[in-house]
């Protein structure tokens, strides 16, 4: 009964989350979209380039969260039965730890992209802690926290497929001398 | 797996908490500002907007508490991989029951800073519904509900993971007796 609630609490959010990933999704591609049209209509103005150029890695970015879902979703719902950790679990929290891989690379490919479009902000007369403030804003402090968190759970999805497949031998080497 | 790559990947671990704890100083930092102002602003009571400076306060200071009610959680995160180096089992229970904890107050403050803000976008909704939503549900909109859900499922993953600790750990204490 316990487990059951658990994992249809788990289940609830990923729902959630799948929710959310279509909005931005949608979202997102609708920038894209308003934004190519812009450098379309004006190849010379720089900010439709720019925006292009971080909605692309945005979208990216958002790609590999979609396998993760999924994953997510079939080991919540292992987390209702009285199965422990087997073959298929280990694949899988591999196959997240490679999604995990990608996003925090595309994270960390999209922190670069707003550095770099930042740059501007910054003159040669600022020192070193006013050149951070224009350049370390909101959403640049936001995504490279998201970069880290991601490389952290790409860590330990690491450690947690190896743990599954070492479950996953022990039980079979059971299987066998029963 | 080895020692080593075990003690490699706890340095790693703890390497990157040291990051994100540096990432949320620096947001604490840039998040303390509009609460000084709207303070400073709310304390006119001529000023016919007082009430809408006041909830700009309290919104910030919600944002401003949840940025500040991680650094518990990386502490207890950092003593839990600190362990993962020292290659003992999973007996850890009580770490993962207080992340739990963390991680639901944690969920709240993110769930409370998100309702004040939809309060002050709710008015976006009056330029049409399909409209109005996107309008609503900005960036910063987006990235708070993120966390939020993000959050909510660090808890439950970590009740879940303490109950199987407390679970290994009275395995292990009954093996211990019957050896």
């Amino acid at each position: 009964m316990h487990n059951r609630l658990l994992s249809r609490s788990l289940r609830a959010l990923v729902l959630l989350g799948a929710a959310m990933w279509l909005y931005l999704a949608a979202d997102n591609v609708y920038h894209l979209v308003l934004a190519a049209r812009g450098l379309a209509w004006d190849a010379s103005y720089g900010t439709f380039g720019r925006s292009v150029r971080a909605e692309a890695v945005i979208l990216l970015a958002l790609l590999p969260a979609l396998p993760i879902l999924w994953d997510m979703w079939a080991i919540a719902g292992q987390c209702g039965t009285r199965r422990g950790f087997d073959d298929r679990t280990a694949l899988r929290l591999r196959r997240m730890g490679r999604c995990a891989l990608a996003t925090t690379t595309m994270f960390a490919l999209l922190v670069w992209v707003m550095l770099y479009d930042r740059a501007y902000r910054v003159s040669e007369q600022m020192n070193v802690l006013q050149g951070l403030y224009y350049r370390l804003d909101f959403y640049v402090v936001a995504i490279l926290g998201l970069t880290l968190v991601s490389a952290i759970g790409t860590t330990v999805l690491f450690l947690l497929s190896r743990l599954a497949e070492k479950a996953a031998l022990e039980q079979a080497v059971n299987d066998l001398t029963i | 797996m080895e020692r080593k790559e075990l003690k490699a990947i706890s340095l790693l671990l703890r390497a990157l908490l040291v990051l994100i704890g540096l990432a949320c100083l620096w947001q604490l930092h840039l998040d303390l500002y509009p609460v000084r102002s709207y303070y400073s602003m709310m304390l006119d009571p001529m000023d016919p907007a007082a009430s809408v400076y006041r909830r700009g306060f309290v919104c910030d200071l919600l944002v401003c508490l949840s940025v500040a009610a991680v650094f518990p959680g990386l502490a207890v995160l950092w003593s839990l991989f600190r362990q993962v180096g020292l290659g003992r089992g999973f007996y850890q229970q009580k770490r993962l029951r207080l992340l739990a904890w963390l991680a639901a107050v944690e969920t709240g403050l993110l769930a409370a800073s998100d309702i004040m803000m939809l309060s002050f976008r709710v008015d976006r909704l009056g330029s049409g519904f399909l409209w109005g939503i996107p309008s609503m549900l900005d960036g910063t909109m987006l990235l708070y509900i993120g966390l939020t859900l993000g959050s909510a499922a660090l808890t439950v993953v970590a009740y879940a993971l303490g109950q199987s600790a407390q679970k290994a750990a009275a395995l292990q204490d009954e093996n211990a007796l019957t050896v």
